[in-house]
Protein backbone atom coordinates (compact mmCIF):
# COMPACT_ATOMS: atom_id res chain seq x y z
CA UNK A 1 0.00 0.00 0.00
CA UNK A 2 1.35 3.33 -0.92
CA UNK A 3 1.74 6.09 1.63
CA UNK A 4 -0.68 8.85 0.66
CA UNK A 5 0.38 12.44 1.20
CA UNK A 6 -0.70 13.85 4.52
CA UNK A 7 -2.94 16.88 4.20
CA UNK A 8 -2.20 19.33 6.96
CA UNK A 9 -0.42 17.42 9.66
CA UNK A 10 3.37 17.51 10.26
CA UNK A 11 4.91 16.36 6.98
CA UNK A 12 7.80 13.98 6.52
CA UNK A 13 9.75 15.01 3.40
CA UNK A 14 9.36 12.51 0.58
CA UNK A 15 12.51 10.59 -0.29
CA UNK A 16 13.97 11.16 3.17
CA UNK A 17 15.09 8.21 5.33
CA UNK A 18 12.16 8.93 7.64
CA UNK A 19 9.70 8.64 4.76
CA UNK A 20 11.26 5.33 3.68
CA UNK A 21 10.95 4.06 7.21
CA UNK A 22 7.30 5.07 7.31
CA UNK A 23 6.69 3.29 3.98
CA UNK A 24 8.31 0.11 5.28
CA UNK A 25 6.29 0.30 8.48
CA UNK A 26 3.12 0.84 6.42
CA UNK A 27 3.94 -2.20 4.35
CA UNK A 28 4.31 -4.33 7.48
CA UNK A 29 1.29 -2.83 9.18
CA UNK A 30 3.40 -1.39 11.97
CA UNK A 31 2.04 1.68 13.70
CA UNK A 32 4.61 3.85 15.42
CA UNK A 33 4.58 7.34 16.89
CA UNK A 34 6.11 8.62 13.62
CA UNK A 35 3.38 7.13 11.46
CA UNK A 36 0.69 8.24 13.88
CA UNK A 37 1.96 11.82 13.55
CA UNK A 38 2.31 11.63 9.77
CA UNK A 39 -1.05 9.97 9.32
CA UNK A 40 -3.93 11.89 10.84
CA UNK A 41 -7.49 10.64 10.93
CA UNK A 42 -8.30 11.68 7.35
CA UNK A 43 -5.21 9.92 6.10
CA UNK A 44 -6.05 6.67 7.83
CA UNK A 45 -9.63 6.71 6.64
CA UNK A 46 -8.57 7.36 3.07
CA UNK A 47 -5.99 4.59 3.10
CA UNK A 48 -8.63 2.22 4.41
CA UNK A 49 -11.15 3.41 1.82
CA UNK A 50 -8.74 2.76 -1.07
CA UNK A 51 -7.58 -0.63 0.11
CA UNK A 52 -11.15 -1.79 0.80
CA UNK A 53 -12.93 -0.41 -2.24
CA UNK A 54 -10.32 -0.26 -5.00
CA UNK A 55 -11.41 -3.43 -6.83
CA UNK A 56 -15.11 -2.83 -6.41
CA UNK A 57 -14.81 0.80 -7.53
CA UNK A 58 -12.98 -0.20 -10.72
CA UNK A 59 -15.49 -3.00 -11.40
CA UNK A 60 -18.52 -0.72 -10.91
CA UNK A 61 -16.94 1.97 -13.10
CA UNK A 62 -16.23 -0.69 -15.75
CA UNK A 63 -19.89 -1.73 -15.73
CA UNK A 64 -21.18 1.82 -15.76
CA UNK A 65 -18.87 2.71 -18.67
CA UNK A 66 -19.87 -0.27 -20.79
CA UNK A 67 -16.66 -2.27 -20.45
CA UNK A 68 -13.99 0.39 -20.98
CA UNK A 69 -11.24 -0.80 -18.65
CA UNK A 70 -8.80 2.11 -19.02
CA UNK A 71 -11.60 4.62 -18.50
CA UNK A 72 -12.85 2.63 -15.50
CA UNK A 73 -9.49 2.92 -13.74
CA UNK A 74 -9.27 6.58 -14.65
CA UNK A 75 -12.74 7.29 -13.26
CA UNK A 76 -12.08 5.28 -10.10
CA UNK A 77 -8.86 7.22 -9.46
CA UNK A 78 -10.64 10.48 -10.11
CA UNK A 79 -13.31 9.50 -7.60
CA UNK A 80 -10.68 8.59 -4.99
CA UNK A 81 -8.94 11.94 -5.50
CA UNK A 82 -12.25 13.79 -5.05
CA UNK A 83 -12.99 11.72 -1.97
CA UNK A 84 -9.57 12.54 -0.52
CA UNK A 85 -10.04 16.25 -1.10
CA UNK A 86 -13.53 16.19 0.37
CA UNK A 87 -12.91 13.78 3.23
CA UNK A 88 -12.29 16.53 5.77
CA UNK A 89 -15.70 18.01 4.90
CA UNK A 90 -17.50 14.65 5.09
CA UNK A 91 -20.25 15.21 7.67
CA UNK A 92 -21.18 11.60 8.23
CA UNK A 93 -24.86 11.94 7.27
CA UNK A 94 -24.39 8.80 5.15
CA UNK A 95 -21.80 6.06 5.47
CA UNK A 96 -18.37 6.69 4.00
CA UNK A 97 -18.92 3.88 1.49
CA UNK A 98 -22.18 5.18 0.05
CA UNK A 99 -20.74 8.71 0.01
CA UNK A 100 -17.76 7.48 -2.01
CA UNK A 101 -19.87 5.46 -4.47
CA UNK A 102 -22.11 8.47 -5.03
CA UNK A 103 -18.98 10.36 -6.10
CA UNK A 104 -17.93 7.47 -8.32
CA UNK A 105 -21.30 7.21 -10.10
CA UNK A 106 -21.28 10.96 -10.71
CA UNK A 107 -17.74 10.79 -12.10
CA UNK A 108 -18.69 7.90 -14.38
CA UNK A 109 -21.59 9.84 -15.88
CA UNK A 110 -19.43 12.91 -16.26
CA UNK A 111 -16.96 10.75 -18.20
CA UNK A 112 -19.77 9.34 -20.37
CA UNK A 113 -20.96 12.85 -21.18
CA UNK A 114 -17.46 13.89 -22.27
CA UNK A 115 -17.08 10.73 -24.32
CA UNK A 116 -20.32 11.51 -26.13
CA UNK A 117 -19.09 15.03 -26.84
CA UNK A 118 -15.82 13.64 -28.22
CA UNK A 119 -17.69 11.14 -30.38
CA UNK A 120 -20.02 13.88 -31.62
CA UNK A 121 -17.11 15.95 -32.80
CA UNK A 122 -15.50 13.02 -34.58
CA UNK A 123 -12.78 12.15 -32.11
CA UNK A 124 -12.44 8.37 -32.06
CA UNK A 125 -11.83 7.01 -28.59
CA UNK A 126 -8.36 5.55 -29.11
CA UNK A 127 -8.08 4.43 -25.48
CA UNK A 128 -10.66 1.71 -25.98
CA UNK A 129 -9.18 0.54 -29.27
CA UNK A 130 -5.58 0.31 -28.01
CA UNK A 131 -6.15 -0.99 -24.49
CA UNK A 132 -3.29 -3.42 -23.76
CA UNK A 133 -5.12 -5.11 -20.86
CA UNK A 134 -6.35 -8.68 -21.41
CA UNK A 135 -10.00 -8.95 -22.47
CA UNK A 136 -12.39 -10.42 -19.88
CA UNK A 137 -13.35 -14.07 -20.06
CA UNK A 138 -16.56 -15.12 -21.77
CA UNK A 139 -18.43 -14.31 -24.94
CA UNK A 140 -17.38 -10.84 -26.15
CA UNK A 141 -20.41 -10.53 -28.45
CA UNK A 142 -22.82 -11.27 -25.61
CA UNK A 143 -20.94 -8.82 -23.40
CA UNK A 144 -21.29 -6.10 -26.02
CA UNK A 145 -25.01 -6.82 -26.35
CA UNK A 146 -25.38 -6.63 -22.58
CA UNK A 147 -23.55 -3.32 -22.53
CA UNK A 148 -25.85 -1.97 -25.24
CA UNK A 149 -28.96 -3.22 -23.45
CA UNK A 150 -27.85 -1.64 -20.16
CA UNK A 151 -27.04 1.60 -21.96
CA UNK A 152 -30.51 1.60 -23.48
CA UNK A 153 -32.12 1.45 -20.03
CA UNK A 154 -33.09 4.71 -18.30
CA UNK A 155 -30.27 5.86 -16.06
CA UNK A 156 -32.11 5.26 -12.79
CA UNK A 157 -33.03 1.70 -13.81
CA UNK A 158 -29.49 0.97 -14.94
CA UNK A 159 -27.93 2.34 -11.75
CA UNK A 160 -30.35 0.46 -9.54
CA UNK A 161 -29.78 -2.81 -11.40
CA UNK A 162 -25.99 -2.50 -11.44
CA UNK A 163 -25.69 -1.44 -7.81
CA UNK A 164 -28.09 -3.98 -6.31
CA UNK A 165 -27.96 -7.03 -8.54
CA UNK A 166 -24.42 -6.88 -9.91
CA UNK A 167 -22.49 -5.12 -7.13
CA UNK A 168 -24.43 -6.45 -4.16
CA UNK A 169 -25.42 -3.17 -2.50
CA UNK A 170 -28.60 -3.27 -0.46
CA UNK A 171 -31.68 -1.38 -1.56
CA UNK A 172 -31.17 1.17 1.23
CA UNK A 173 -27.51 1.71 0.32
CA UNK A 174 -28.46 2.07 -3.34
CA UNK A 175 -31.18 4.55 -2.36
CA UNK A 176 -28.51 6.59 -0.54
CA UNK A 177 -26.11 6.44 -3.46
CA UNK A 178 -28.82 7.40 -5.96
CA UNK A 179 -30.43 9.90 -3.60
CA UNK A 180 -33.84 8.23 -4.09
CA UNK A 181 -36.38 6.59 -1.82
CA UNK A 182 -35.94 2.81 -1.28
CA UNK A 183 -39.38 2.19 -2.79
CA UNK A 184 -38.37 4.01 -5.97
CA UNK A 185 -35.21 1.92 -6.19
CA UNK A 186 -37.24 -1.30 -5.89
CA UNK A 187 -39.55 -0.13 -8.65
CA UNK A 188 -36.61 0.64 -10.93
CA UNK A 189 -35.07 -2.73 -10.14
CA UNK A 190 -38.24 -4.57 -11.07
CA UNK A 191 -38.57 -2.77 -14.41
CA UNK A 192 -34.88 -3.16 -15.32
CA UNK A 193 -34.89 -6.86 -14.52
CA UNK A 194 -38.05 -7.41 -16.59
CA UNK A 195 -36.54 -5.68 -19.65
CA UNK A 196 -33.24 -7.55 -19.42
CA UNK A 197 -34.92 -10.92 -18.96
CA UNK A 198 -37.01 -10.28 -22.06
CA UNK A 199 -33.85 -9.70 -24.08
CA UNK A 200 -31.43 -12.24 -22.60
CA UNK A 201 -33.47 -15.10 -21.11
CA UNK A 202 -32.90 -17.19 -24.23
CA UNK A 203 -29.13 -16.53 -24.27
CA UNK A 204 -28.66 -17.65 -20.69
CA UNK A 205 -31.09 -20.56 -21.06
CA UNK A 206 -29.15 -21.83 -24.13
CA UNK A 207 -25.88 -21.46 -22.22
CA UNK A 208 -27.37 -23.57 -19.41
CA UNK A 209 -28.57 -26.20 -21.93
CA UNK A 210 -25.09 -26.33 -23.54
CA UNK A 211 -23.51 -26.94 -20.15
CA UNK A 212 -25.99 -29.79 -19.47
CA UNK A 213 -25.19 -31.38 -22.85
CA UNK A 214 -21.43 -31.24 -22.13
CA UNK B 1 -22.74 -2.56 4.42
CA UNK B 2 -26.08 -3.59 5.76
CA UNK B 3 -26.58 -7.26 6.50
CA UNK B 4 -30.31 -7.02 7.10
CA UNK B 5 -32.00 -9.60 4.82
CA UNK B 6 -35.16 -7.45 4.67
CA UNK B 7 -33.06 -4.75 3.06
CA UNK B 8 -32.12 -7.04 0.16
CA UNK B 9 -34.08 -7.19 -3.04
CA UNK B 10 -36.22 -10.31 -3.15
CA UNK B 11 -35.72 -12.45 -6.24
CA UNK B 12 -37.17 -15.77 -7.28
CA UNK B 13 -34.78 -18.67 -7.81
CA UNK B 14 -35.03 -18.29 -11.57
CA UNK B 15 -34.41 -14.54 -11.39
CA UNK B 16 -31.44 -15.12 -9.10
CA UNK B 17 -29.89 -17.54 -11.58
CA UNK B 18 -30.43 -15.08 -14.40
CA UNK B 19 -28.80 -12.27 -12.43
CA UNK B 20 -25.86 -14.46 -11.44
CA UNK B 21 -25.18 -15.42 -15.06
CA UNK B 22 -25.52 -11.85 -16.18
CA UNK B 23 -23.11 -10.68 -13.46
CA UNK B 24 -20.58 -13.34 -14.44
CA UNK B 25 -20.79 -12.44 -18.13
CA UNK B 26 -20.69 -8.68 -17.65
CA UNK B 27 -17.61 -8.36 -15.45
CA UNK B 28 -14.05 -7.14 -16.02
CA UNK B 29 -10.92 -9.20 -15.54
CA UNK B 30 -10.15 -9.30 -11.80
CA UNK B 31 -7.34 -6.95 -10.78
CA UNK B 32 -3.95 -8.59 -10.42
CA UNK B 33 -1.40 -7.53 -7.78
CA UNK B 34 0.64 -5.65 -10.38
CA UNK B 35 -2.43 -3.79 -11.62
CA UNK B 36 -3.30 -2.84 -8.05
CA UNK B 37 0.22 -1.53 -7.53
CA UNK B 38 0.03 0.44 -10.78
CA UNK B 39 -3.36 1.79 -9.75
CA UNK B 40 -1.99 2.90 -6.37
CA UNK B 41 1.05 4.54 -7.97
CA UNK B 42 -1.12 6.43 -10.45
CA UNK B 43 -3.47 7.50 -7.66
CA UNK B 44 -0.57 8.71 -5.53
CA UNK B 45 0.81 10.69 -8.49
CA UNK B 46 -2.58 12.32 -8.98
CA UNK B 47 -2.84 13.23 -5.33
CA UNK B 48 0.67 14.68 -5.37
CA UNK B 49 -0.08 16.83 -8.39
CA UNK B 50 -3.36 18.05 -6.87
CA UNK B 51 -1.71 18.84 -3.55
CA UNK B 52 1.18 20.84 -4.97
CA UNK B 53 -0.15 23.47 -7.33
CA UNK B 54 2.78 25.71 -6.30
CA UNK B 55 5.20 23.65 -8.41
CA UNK B 56 3.74 25.47 -11.42
CA UNK B 57 4.54 28.91 -9.97
CA UNK B 58 8.22 29.09 -11.15
CA UNK B 59 7.25 27.93 -14.63
CA UNK B 60 4.41 30.45 -14.80
CA UNK B 61 6.69 33.25 -13.57
CA UNK B 62 9.33 32.40 -16.19
CA UNK B 63 6.74 32.23 -18.95
CA UNK B 64 5.33 35.63 -17.92
CA UNK B 65 8.80 37.18 -17.84
CA UNK B 66 9.63 35.74 -21.28
CA UNK B 67 6.35 37.02 -22.72
CA UNK B 68 6.96 40.51 -21.30
CA UNK B 69 10.50 40.56 -22.67
CA UNK B 70 9.28 39.45 -26.08
CA UNK B 71 6.60 42.14 -25.99
CA UNK B 72 9.31 44.78 -25.50
CA UNK B 73 11.96 43.38 -27.82
CA UNK B 74 10.00 42.24 -30.88
CA UNK B 75 8.60 45.65 -31.95
CA UNK B 76 12.12 47.17 -31.65
CA UNK B 77 13.66 44.36 -33.70
CA UNK B 78 11.08 44.80 -36.45
CA UNK B 79 11.90 48.56 -36.79
CA UNK B 80 14.60 49.74 -39.27
CA UNK B 81 17.70 51.33 -37.65
CA UNK B 82 16.59 54.84 -38.80
CA UNK B 83 13.23 54.34 -37.01
CA UNK B 84 14.74 53.55 -33.64
CA UNK B 85 14.11 56.09 -30.96
CA UNK B 86 17.71 56.86 -30.02
CA UNK B 87 19.93 59.91 -30.56
CA UNK B 88 20.80 59.57 -34.30
CA UNK B 89 17.11 59.33 -35.10
CA UNK B 90 16.44 62.68 -33.41
CA UNK B 91 19.35 64.33 -35.33
CA UNK B 92 18.18 63.02 -38.70
CA UNK B 93 14.62 64.10 -37.95
CA UNK B 94 15.85 67.62 -37.25
CA UNK B 95 17.82 67.69 -40.49
CA UNK B 96 14.84 66.36 -42.37
CA UNK B 97 12.58 69.00 -40.90
CA UNK B 98 14.96 71.78 -41.94
CA UNK B 99 15.40 70.50 -45.49
CA UNK B 100 12.69 71.27 -48.01
CA UNK B 101 14.01 68.74 -50.53
CA UNK B 102 12.87 65.10 -50.50
CA UNK B 103 15.20 62.77 -48.65
CA UNK B 104 17.49 60.55 -50.65
CA UNK B 105 18.92 57.17 -49.66
CA UNK B 106 22.44 58.56 -49.60
CA UNK B 107 23.79 59.38 -46.14
CA UNK B 108 23.23 62.98 -45.33
CA UNK B 109 25.61 65.29 -43.57
CA UNK B 110 24.49 67.21 -40.56
CA UNK B 111 24.84 70.63 -42.34
CA UNK B 112 23.13 71.28 -45.69
CA UNK B 113 25.68 72.42 -48.28
CA UNK B 114 25.15 75.42 -50.52
CA UNK B 115 25.18 74.48 -54.21
CA UNK B 116 28.48 75.91 -55.70
CA UNK B 117 28.02 78.35 -58.52
CA UNK B 118 30.33 76.54 -60.94
CA UNK B 119 28.40 73.30 -60.55
CA UNK B 120 25.18 75.08 -61.29
CA UNK B 121 26.71 76.63 -64.39
CA UNK B 122 28.06 73.30 -65.61
CA UNK B 123 24.84 71.38 -65.16
CA UNK B 124 22.33 73.96 -66.27
CA UNK B 125 24.30 75.88 -68.98
CA UNK B 126 22.49 74.25 -71.86
CA UNK B 127 19.12 74.75 -70.18
CA UNK B 128 19.39 78.31 -68.95
CA UNK B 129 21.08 80.68 -71.43
CA UNK B 130 21.58 83.34 -68.78
CA UNK B 131 24.03 81.02 -67.08
CA UNK B 132 26.53 80.91 -69.98
CA UNK B 133 30.03 81.61 -68.85
CA UNK B 134 31.01 85.20 -69.22
CA UNK B 135 34.26 86.64 -68.07
CA UNK B 136 32.66 87.92 -64.90
CA UNK B 137 30.98 84.69 -64.37
CA UNK B 138 34.20 82.90 -65.14
CA UNK B 139 36.00 85.02 -62.59
CA UNK B 140 33.35 84.40 -60.06
CA UNK B 141 33.46 80.75 -61.01
CA UNK B 142 37.20 80.74 -60.65
CA UNK B 143 36.86 82.07 -57.15
CA UNK B 144 34.45 79.35 -56.34
CA UNK B 145 36.68 76.56 -57.67
CA UNK B 146 38.78 74.59 -55.24
CA UNK B 147 42.57 75.24 -55.43
CA UNK B 148 43.37 71.99 -57.32
CA UNK B 149 40.85 72.79 -60.02
CA UNK B 150 42.14 76.32 -60.23
CA UNK B 151 45.63 75.00 -60.95
CA UNK B 152 44.36 72.73 -63.74
CA UNK B 153 42.15 75.52 -64.99
CA UNK B 154 45.17 77.81 -65.27
CA UNK B 155 47.12 75.29 -67.33
CA UNK B 156 44.29 74.77 -69.80
CA UNK B 157 43.59 78.47 -70.24
CA UNK B 158 47.27 79.12 -70.79
CA UNK B 159 47.21 76.45 -73.50
CA UNK B 160 44.16 78.01 -75.03
CA UNK B 161 45.88 81.35 -75.06
CA UNK B 162 48.91 79.78 -76.67
CA UNK B 163 46.98 77.96 -79.35
CA UNK B 164 44.34 80.71 -79.77
CA UNK B 165 46.89 83.51 -79.85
Amino acid sequence: MVGYPASDAPQIPRGSPAASAVSVMHAHGVKTVATAIAEPDVEARFTMLVSTHRDRAVRLAWRLLGGDEAAAEDVAQDAFVSAYLGLSRFRGTSTLDTWFYRILVRKAYSHIRWRKVREKFGRVDAELASDPRPAPQGDPALRRRLASALEALPRTQRDAFLLVHLEGFTVNETAEIMNKAPGTVKSHLHRALGKLRDQFADDFASAENDRHVE
Amino acid sequence: MSSDPKDRSTLSAEERRFVQKLAATYAPTPMSASRRAAFDAALEARLESRQRPWIWIPSLAMATAAATLAWWILPLASQSPSDRSDAPMVASTEVGSKSTEPRSDAPQSAEPEAQPLWEEALFYADVDPTLTLTNDAAEGEARALPPEYLAIDGIFFEDEDVFGG
